[in-house]
């Protein structure tokens, strides 16, 4: 791990070094909550411009300006309306949301606070993954202290705002992560998305306005309000400023959380923070964003930076920066067959390319095991991965076919051949 | 066909005479030596036609000896005679579901023109080189299923199996 | 008034209402667009992914379903990435459909069939295993449920939630293992209109299945006489017999729907019972005679007449005008109510078809069409009486029509007008003569609101060519 000396450089993981931080006392010493109650004086129209102004954009994969987002928002501050929290991080590779609200729950707290102030919301809810069942006690036991302490609740320190927070757990879809699949969850029904329009900021939980943030945006929001949006900006690229929470898995030295700015270099990444590959093994591709992102070889990872741009000029995206690196000891054929097994899984059932699609891609892979396979097979997966692409509501139909798609253009031979051996027993 | 009156101006009357008396001559010496003849000595001797002929049809069964047909109607639908009538019923067994009560087939309206066979989806029907069809009234001759399967011709009255793609599908199965 | 927009599709100007639903301003314009999971009935699922359109100056394809009408907007679905996307969502459909379609009663009005043979990809790529579902499931009122057939578009579990609101049906489990399940019995009395819009042969009816493949089928668009709701529906039939009613699209009356009572209303046409000529009964048997023996013995007998509810409004006119000025007795039976008055969809407890046509024919000719004129008339049966009962088509309460037949026993001469023989309390009358049944005559119904409802003839399955008129004719001969 990193130099704990490091960590007060840089925004989300700014508490992460002191010991105790989950314990609100520990937290408001090394000056938590300063910023809420500060901005409590502010004007909520000054915060969302600020916001808008730092540049933030989404955590959660798709990178939208969460500003601009804010921006769709009512601004009508007597209607009822919703802020919700996606800690539903289910994509494999992620695992930063756990990491931040498992050490320091009360920054996120502390964000959602001052994002209520500034939309506007009484109420909100933090959706957090059924897996995820010691990380959602210890938010409780956060949410319980910010009560007790008054930052929760009705009249929040006597500024006459109303916030009540709730956590919810849920039960192990990874299409609840999908902000609408998260709202059906939330509304006692089966988790699949909503079509679009109507957006949820104007129509979601329950019909009525709500805003979705993941875990990462909320808790940036207490530093960029601390220390400005031109302080935030002095990281990272014009258009993708601040930092960024990269979890690397895989075949390096020294996997885990790191927080780095964004348009850090993915070489950076892998040999200076994460000690190299492991065993001094030569590096095969590098999965930058999730398992649905597409893969890199070796010659791209190694020339990338890692912001949201440079990533999709390179083909692939940042998704929620679960960096995932593989090394020559890896058989491409079997991880596109974890991949494909798990979006099969974990498609909802609801459109049909994406229901029928994910199913067959995992059969087409596995025709060698009833004896069908030919190498044109990757050919029609190919194919089959295109026709889902763009055709469903929510975005796992392409979540499904863009890694499959990647994986066929860089590794097309290996494919190939994989296909088409049968492992001798 | 039709001759062309003026072909003599061509050929020359010999010409003919000698052509049309080429194959008389040749048909009888044939006929002299190798006693092959054109009639047959019916019922005693029989003629076999190949297994192409479209003669009387045949309903198949399975391997447990069941009907294969599943009453899909195809064939009474595709009938230019509208011969075949099916009444179909629900079948205990859920992968057969469907299956017929009552198969007729109306032998003196038929024409024999094998559609039935060739809109069959499941090769439940099929036309035989069997051509002895007779009797006196009009009910001999609407078959109904047992004698379209189960007649004494038809492998000693067990019927004829079929299993054409029955295997392929059975594999597929999870 | 709703304000009017003009827009493209696929190069064709259509006007239809501002904000209106993109998919029905096109179907309802004539223009042939594949779908599966709208209704227009129903809410918007955007679940089947086969009405995409592209449209000038936005980025991707969406569905035309989840779309508003609008001003000047250029939809098309033509263009070829539209075409390779509508194949491949098919071939997605089709990818774990079991393809039983000769053991289907689908098969012929199936939506999987019509769309493949447009848009099909005829060489099939599929070689793997593929997912089994529970077929051949009785799921309650008459519905029969093939899990494996389902595209999962959802109407019906959308039907369930919204029209009737009783919510039976669900989708369990994700991804291609999910299928349709119900959580005990179907229990509304709209069960049937499931099948009905059930795409696929997914859902298909009990009452109906195996009877025959509909591409045998002709359709008689009629009006149902079950109740005064007076639906608009399709009676399928063919020479053999009528097999099944189904709704038919009606803004003012019954929507999309119809209910399941209202299903049964063919039974009666095409039974064993119709009657082909007059028939009398000798010692409880009723054997076919020649109409001459009744007319003969009506003869010189005071006729009164009992008509049913059930007639069309041109029949009462004829019969009017043939008695109208001659000494015949008339009278109205007039069914009871059955169940509750209405149950908030479509059914209505009032089971008189047109019992309004009726009292206003009446009342045009004179004539009391009240209970008591009934009771006044049953209370005067003498020996020297001609009875003439029309039998309701369609009897709920047998005893009450039964309790009607034991007061007319005392008459010399009792004479049934029905379509059969199809109460055994039939054998107190000495004749029977036919009468055409619904879907065997052309003429106006008067439903609940007042309004003309036509009724359709179709094939006539029984003697059709004599209705109440004609024997009308026989008074005061």
């Amino acid at each position: 791990m990193k130099d704990s000396a490091n960590y007060k450089d840089y925004a989300l993981l700014s508490y992460h070094h002191i010991p105790g931080v989950h314990n609100l006392e520990i937290f408001e010493r090394a000056g938590g909550y300063e910023t809420m109650k500060a901005c409590f004086d502010k004007d909520p129209e000054a915060i969302k411009e600020e916001v808008k102004q730092s540049g933030l954009r989404g955590r959660g994969g798709a990178g939208f300006s969460t500003g601009v987002k804010w921006g769709f928002f009512t601004k009508d501050r007597s209607a009822i309306k919703y802020l919700l929290c996606n800690a539903d991080e289910s994509e494999p590779g992620t695992f930063k949301d756990r990491y931040l609200v498992e050490k320091n729950p009360h920054i996120l707290i502390e964000g959602m606070i001052i994002s209520a102030w500034a939309l506007g919301t009484q109420k909100g809810y933090i959706y957090i993954r059924g897996e995820f069942y010691h990380q959602a006690m210890i938010l409780e036991k956060a949410i319980k202290e910010a009560y007790a302490n008054g930052y929760l609740g009705k009249n929040i320190l006597g500024k006459g705002f109303d916030f009540d927070l709730y956590v919810h757990r849920g039960a192990g879809a990874y299409i609840c992560g999908e902000e609408t699949g998260m709202i059906s969850s939330l509304e006692g029904k089966k988790g699949q998305p909503k079509l679009k329009p109507p957006f949820p900021a104007i129509k979601g939980y329950r019909g009525l306005p709500t805003m979705v943030n993941n875990v990462e945006s909320l808790a940036a929001i207490p530093w960029i309000m601390k220390f400005g949006a031109n302080a935030y900006k002095q990281w990272g690229t014009e258009k993708s400023p601040g930092t960024k929470l990269f979890s690397i898995s895989g075949d390096v030295n020294k996997p885990g959380v790191i927080e780095v700015p964004l348009s850090t270099t993915l070489k950076e990444i892998i040999e200076v923070h994460c000690g190299g590959v492991r065993n001094g093994n030569k590096l095969k591709a590098v999965i930058p964003g999730g398992s649905s992102a597409p893969i890199f070889n070796a010659e791209d990872s190694l020339i990338v930076k890692m912001d949201y741009e440079d990533v999709a000029a390179k083909g692939s995206m940042l998704g929620s920066g679960a960096i995932i690196v593989l090394d020559e000891t890896r058989n491409m054929g079997e991880v596109l067959k974890w991949t494909l097994e798990f979006y099969h899984h974990e498609s909802c059932g609801q459109c049909t390319p994406c229901r029928e699609g994910t199913g067959w891609m995992e059969k087409i892979l596995k025709r060698k095991e009833i004896g069908v396979a030919k190498k044109s097979d990757i050919e029609l997966l190919d194919k089959t991965a295109a026709s889902m692409r763009g055709q469903t509501i929510c975005a796992l139909a392409d979540a499904a076919a863009m890694p499959t798609q990647g994986m066929i253009k860089v590794f097309r031979n290996e494919l190939e051949q994989y296909v088409t051996t049968v492992a001798k027993k | 066909m039709i001759l062309k009156s003026d072909l003599y101006r061509e050929h020359g009357f010999l010409k003919g005479l000698y052509l049309g008396l080429k194959l008389t001559m040749i048909t009888m010496l044939k006929n002299i030596f190798k006693q092959e003849r054109m009639t047959l000595n019916y019922p005693e001797e029989k003629y076999f036609y190949s297994d192409r002929f479209k003669g009387k049809h045949v309903l198949t069964v399975k391997e447990d000896g069941t009907l294969r047909c599943t009453s899909c109607m195809l064939c009474s639908t595709y009938c230019p005679a509208q011969c075949i009538h099916i009444v179909a019923a629900d079948d205990s067994d859920k992968e057969v579901e469907k299956a017929p009560v009552s198969f007729e087939i109306e032998m003196l309206r038929c024409v024999f023109c094998g559609f039935c066979e060739e809109a069959c989806p499941v090769d439940a029907i099929r036309l035989t080189n069997e051509y002895e069809m007779s009797g006196h009234a009009e009910q001999e001759w609407v078959a109904d299923h047992y004698e379209l399967a189960f007649r004494k011709s038809l492998n000693n009255g067990k019927g004829i199996v079929s299993t054409v793609d029955d295997k392929d599908r059975l594999k597929l199965r999870l | 008034m709703t304000e009017k927009v003009k827009f493209k599709w696929n190069g064709k100007e259509i006007e239809a209402d501002k904000g209106s639903n993109l998919l029905k301003a096109a179907l309802d314009n004539g223009i042939e667009v594949a779908h599966y999971c709208y209704h227009a009935g129903l809410s918007v699922a955007g679940v089947c992914r086969m009405c995409m359109v592209e449209q000038d100056g936005v980025p991707r394809p969406f569905p035309a379903c989840n779309a508003s009408c609008g001003e000047g907007i250029v939809v098309r679905n033509d263009t070829p990435k539209i075409k390779s996307s509508i194949e491949a969502t098919l071939s997605f459909h089709l990818l774990n459909h079991p393809l039983d379609c000769p053991v289907c009663d689908q098969a012929g009005e199936c939506g999987l069939q019509d769309y493949y043979m447009k848009h099909g990809q005829y060489d099939s790529q599929m070689v793997d295993k593929k997912v089994h579902k529970d077929k051949v499931q009785d799921i309650g009122r008459n519905v029969m449920l093939d899990a494996e057939r389902c595209i999962l578009c959802s109407r019906c579990t959308r039907f369930t939630e919204e029209v009737t609101k009783t919510h039976e049906l669900g989708i369990l489990n994700r991804g291609d293992h999910a299928e349709i399940t119900v959580n005990e019995k179907l229990k509304n009395n709209y069960a049937q209109n499931l099948v009905d819009i059930c795409p696929v042969g997914a859902l298909t009816s009990k009452d109906f299945r195996f009877k025959q493949r509909v591409w045998f089928l002709e359709e008689v668009q009629t009006t149902c006489i079950g109740c005064e709701t007076g639906c608009s529906v399709k009676v399928s039939e063919n020479k053999n017999g009528a097999f099944r009613v189904k709704p038919s699209y009606d803004h003012e009356v019954n929507g999309h729907w119809m209910c399941d009572d209202g299903r049964n209303i063919y039974k009666h046409v095409s039974g064993a019972l119709r009657l082909f000529g007059a028939q009398e009964n000798l010692n409880g048997l009723f054997v076919p005679v020649d109409e001459f023996k009744t007319h003969q013995l009506a003869k010189g007998k005071t006729l009164k007449f009992i008509l049913s509810t059930g007639l069309t409004n041109q029949e009462y006119e004829k019969f009017f005008e043939k008695i109208k000025g001659k000494s015949a007795q008339v009278a109205l039976y007039v069914l009871p109510n059955q169940g509750e008055d209405f149950d908030g969809l479509l059914t209505r407890g009032d089971k008189n078809p047109n019992l309004r046509g009726a009292r206003k024919a009446f009342e045009d000719a004179g004539y009391d069409s009240s209970q008591n004129a009934l009771d006044k008339l049953l209370s005067s049966v003498s020996s020297n009486d001609a009875i003439f009962v029309v039998v309701p088509e369609i009897i709920y309460n047998e005893d009450h029509f039964n309790t009607l037949i034991s007061k007319v026993e005392k008459a010399g001469l009792k004479i049934a007008l029905t379509h059969g023989e199809t109460l055994s309390t039939l054998r107190a009358f000495d004749f029977l003569l036919p009468i055409p049944t619904f879907v065997e005559k052309n003429g106006d119904i008067i439903n609940f609101q007042n309004k003309k409802r036509a009724l359709r003839s179709g094939i006539s399955y029984g003697e059709t060519s004599k209705d109440v008129s004609y024997y009308a004719g026989w008074v005061n001969l």
